[in-house]
């Protein structure tokens, strides 16, 4: 092939992933923005910035992120200091900050629905029988902070693992020589560690913070899954959902999610910054200056240490223990006081019920995760490949900073699409737009990868007469069989626990005809056994069904997550302490 | 790189020695060594010296107290320190790549042990500045690592290794990632910095001409076990066994199968004189392959040349034997040489009996 051919050929690499972003995420954005000043005013801003509840919300969104960011950042650190610290029970203690990761955020907000609800949930006796006192945990003095203790939960996993990729990436021989200049645990990590880990740490909080401004899951299912969520603990997410899905005043609803996601790119772009900055020294990088720590008298630090994950421990394991213990209980077994929190009977027969039930949205899901995980990989794949040889930075940041965009700002967009082309409540509707949640996350991740893979290879197929075209084909793809197998599984997760979209693209479950009709998917399923959402009319074995339909949504993820785990750490966070 | 004088004084006699009893140690089935005993005196430059994939990081590593041993135990200073952690054991170490710590200015890396050990900060900077003074790296203490070159980084770490006044001081193969001439000055160097602090030192390499010129004792090691132990001398002149007279030496030791019977030996003439009849595992020289004259004819296969002498590579009835001579003038290869082996140049390593 030509020179030039050649050329165009890396060019054409990422060229259809970035058609497919100006189609599915650019256009949606644009839509977005567009619909949300109808007649080109600024009115419903106006209107937004009005309302008497909207400083609330904008503080609960506010105390929401950071909350959860600065919460998950002190436990995964934490937890990772725990892990890197030790010569022995570093997989145990590792699956355990790593739970939380495998159940899908619908998942553990009913799980922790069910744990919170005052009739039915186990914490309000234990606290009792200790002495303490009840507390209403989703009343409106405590529910945002309940709702914020929930994504915390769901967010030390992420922050666990990206400190803990910065912390292990220290080199051996630094960390030995530490031991024989007699530094002790914290001399270690506050004086060397922490500080050569300075970017991951940053890059997890900007991580989590990113999550959380645009987490619809939680906030949606705790405040009750429909209809229009109490000021006290809305979010800007369920805002705009409710005002656009429910309450009709679209173009309100859309100032509120375009307001969000200029809010949301403030850590987006910090997010941006970081991980261009990082593996070219003196490039334009986020600065920060690394306080001298006084030092901390050493057993004291060992044992807060090992307090935190002790009750941490607890704190993640228990929701997760509850999940099965009630999926697999008698209905007699409820609402005893003092509440049964051990196996004493198991049935196997609402779960197996609730799993043919939910046959048509598992078939759903799965097929259609599976599709979004053929396009994403075909998608990516070449587009990452470009970014880690071509040295396309910048598409890298664009990557980046779509990912770090609420989902909400795209939703009425992809909305507006589909319903266009006629192709709501069907499976295609859901292939279409998912990807544009996996392709800038995979492209991030699989970039990484292939700057990790020595260059030689190519360069020896290159030299041998290959063409760029059939090098990146008959040598890369090859020897990269590993790490898309694994962002194949990342992209099959995400898709699996999408619930924003399926709840507004999808209506009904899957009618088992062909071409494909009906989208209901096993987010949207489970959640309908919110006894919340049922108007408080709880039908026989609600809460087994609901652990049941929890359990169903988790297994997949627990399975792919434990297979995808070591790929998750290097891709998130690879290049360690260099530069 | 201006060497300071540290007017060459003889070996200390006071200071730490260290023992090994016994040591093994094995990687799940791979038994790395197996009984390892070495003594070491106190204030000696001692060095561990063998192929790559030998062990003696291992065996460097077990005496700091990074790696355990499986059994065997070792003291420092008469003491037993097997349940020490590295901390406790007072050793100073210098690792290959130096491990600096890459967020810290050469002054902190240099006066971390001190601070580390409770020193007031301002006492810990004076005592790691007169250090950094003494191995000359004075004008780099506010750089950090990676904004100095290797020659220094080299000498930051032999200084974040000293400052803390160290029983024993180890050093795993410090000068192999410097270049041809600093190596060679950076032996020198540290020999005189060794010297002056009187500071029992193991070094560990695979450099067998280094091993040489910087120790006092040597310890040959090799596939999991010590060969010899000896002063540099002993160990070039009489090497114990086959492995250790291949290792040392450059060109390396001819070793080959001579017969003797009657008084004359073949397939080579060497002088006999004092060897019964029978079959010997023998090792000569190279530099003792007199070339010119002799008994012996051969035909000349390579000749490498190597500054100050060309290596005469020769072949006589099937054997490949290596000499050495001053000036190759006479010589081309495909031609043919006489030579005879020098009297009292053959060490006999095996054999006797037919
Ligand atoms: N942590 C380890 N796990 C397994 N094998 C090891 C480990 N460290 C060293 N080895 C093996 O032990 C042998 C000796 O290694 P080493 O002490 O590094 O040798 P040297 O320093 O002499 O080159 C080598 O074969 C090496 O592969
Ligand atoms: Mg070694």
């Amino acid at each position: 092939m030509s020179r030039l051919g050649d050329a165009l050929a890396s060019r054409v690499f990422y060229l259809p992933a970035a058609a497919y972003l100006v189609a599915f995420a650019l256009v949606p954005l644009l839509l977005s923005v567009a619909l949300s000043a109808p007649s080109s005013d600024l009115g419903s801003y106006v209107r937004l910035f009005q309302l008497t509840d909207f400083p609330e919300v904008v503080y609960n969104t506010l105390f929401f992120s950071l909350g959860t960011a600065v919460a998950a950042l002190l436990v995964g650190t934490a937890f990772a200091i725990f892990v890197d610290s030790r010569r022995r029970g570093r997989r145990v203690f590792s699956l355990v900050a790593y739970l939380p990761y495998m159940i899908p955020f619908t998942a553990s907000a009913l799980i922790w629905a069910t744990l919170f609800n005052p009739g039915y949930g186990p914490i309000d006796p234990i606290l009792k029988s200790v002495g303490l006192p009840i507390v209403d945990w989703m009343g409106p003095s405590l529910q945002l902070y309940s709702l914020t203790l929930v994504s915390v939960w769901t967010a030390i996993p992420l922050a666990f693992l990206i400190v803990l990729a910065g912390l292990t990436s220290v080199p051996k021989q630094v960390k030995e020589a530490a031991g024989v200049d007699g530094m002790g645990m914290w001399d270690y990590y506050s004086s060397v560690a922490l500080p050569l880990a300075k970017g991951a740490v940053v890059t997890a909080f900007l991580m989590t913070m990113i999550l959380a401004f645009g987490n619809f899951d939680l906030p949606f299912i705790l405040s009750g899954a429909g209809g229009v969520p109490p000021a006290t603990m809305a979010t800007l997410v369920v805002y705009a959902y409710a005002e656009m899905f429910y309450v009709g005043l679209s173009s309100q609803g859309l100032a509120a999610a375009v307001f969000l996601a200029l809010i949301a790119s403030i850590p987006g772009l910090l997010l941006v910054r970081t991980t261009l900055g990082r593996p070219g020294e003196g490039k334009a990088r986020l600065r920060v200056p690394h306080p001298r720590l006084p030092r901390l008298p050493e057993s004291p630090f060992r044992y807060l240490i090992y307090a935190v994950v002790a009750l941490v421990s607890v704190f993640i394991l228990f929701p997760v223990y509850w999940m099965f213990l009630v999926a697999f209980r008698p209905q007699a077994l409820d609402y005893l006081l003092p509440p049964v929190i051990y196996p004493t009977k198991i049935i196997t027969g609402v779960f197996l019920s609730t799993v043919r039930q939910a046959t048509p949205e598992i078939i759903t899901t799965f097929a259609v995760a599976c599709a979004v995980t053929a396009v994403t990989v075909l998608l990516a794949a070449p587009a990452a490949y470009t970014i880690a040889r071509d040295g396309r930075r910048a598409l890298l940041g664009v990557m980046i900073y779509v990912f770090s965009l609420p989902s909400i700002v795209f939703v009425y967009g992809a909305f507006y699409i589909i319903a266009s082309l006629k192709l709501l409540n069907t499976w295609a509707a859901l292939i279409l737009t998912e990807p544009l949640f996996t392709i800038p996350f995979v492209v991030w991740t699989m970039s990484n990868f292939y700057n990790s893979l020595p260059r030689q290879y190519e360069e020896a197929a290159l030299v041998d007469g290959y063409s760029r075209v059939r090098a990146f084909f008959s040598v890369v793809m090859p020897l990269a069989r590993p790490g898309l197998i694994a962002a194949g599984m990342v992209a099959f997760i995400f898709s699996w626990h999408l619930l924003l979209f399926p709840l507004v693209l999808s209506q009904t479950p899957w009618s088992f005809g062909f071409p494909p009709v009906g989208s209901n998917t096993v987010t949207t399923f489970a959640i309908l056994f919110d006894p919340d959402s049922t108007g408080g009319t709880l039908s026989n074995n609600v809460w087994t069904q609901l652990a049941s339909s929890g359990i169903i949504l988790a297994i997949p993820v627990i399975v792919l997550s434990l297979v995808a785990q070591g790929y998750l750490l290097k891709g998130l966070y690879s290049g360690g302490t260099k530069g | 790189m201006p060497v300071p004088d540290f007017s060459a004084r003889p070996p200390a006699e006071e200071g730490t020695g260290v023992r090994l009893e016994g040591i093994s140690k094995r990687f799940g089935k791979f038994a790395v060594f197996d009984g390892i005993e070495l003594e070491v005196h106190p204030g000696e430059l001692f060095s561990l010296v063998g192929p790559s994939g030998s062990g003696k990081t291992t065996l460097l590593r077990i005496i700091a107290g990074l790696e355990a041993q499986d059994s065997g135990h070792v003291y420092i200073g008469g003491k037993k320190v097997d349940s020490l952690g590295p901390a406790k054991r007072n050793v100073g170490m210098v690792f290959q790549d130096y491990a600096l710590y890459p967020n810290k200015t050469v002054m902190e890396n240099i006066a971390s042990p001190l601070m580390v050990k409770g020193a007031k900060r301002a006492e810990a900077i004076k005592e790691a500045a007169e250090m950094a003074a003494l191995l000359d790296i004075g004008e780099t203490v506010d750089r950090r690592p990676g904004q100095i070159s290797g020659g220094q980084q080299q000498r930051v770490a032999l200084a974040r290794a000293l400052v803390k006044k160290p029983d024993v001081f180890l050093l795993d193969e410090p000068f192999s990632n410097l270049d041809a001439q600093l190596r060679f000055s950076s032996r020198k160097f540290l020999k005189d910095v060794q010297r002056r602090f009187g500071i029992t030192t193991i070094y560990v390499t695979h450099d067998q001409s280094e091993a040489l010129s910087i120790s006092d004792r040597v310890a040959v090691v090799g596939k999991g076990s010590v060969h010899q132990v000896g002063t540099p001398k002993e160990i070039y002149a009489s090497p114990a066994d086959e492995f250790t007279a291949t290792f040392i030496g450059s060109p390396p030791l001819n070793v080959l199968t001579v017969t003797v019977a009657g008084g004359a030996s073949s397939p080579l003439f060497i002088p006999v004189d004092g060897l019964k009849d029978g079959e010997y595992r023998v090792g000569i020289r190279p530099e003792s392959i007199a070339l010119g004259s002799g008994p012996n004819g051969a035909e000349v296969t390579a000749l490498e040349f190597a500054g100050r002498e060309t290596i005469v590579y020769l072949k006589v009835g099937g054997v490949e034997l290596r000499g050495v001579v001053q000036d190759a003038g006479g010589l081309q290869i495909g031609g043919k040489a006489r030579f005879a082996v020098q009297p009292g140049a053959v060490r006999v390593l095996a054999g006797g009996e037919r």
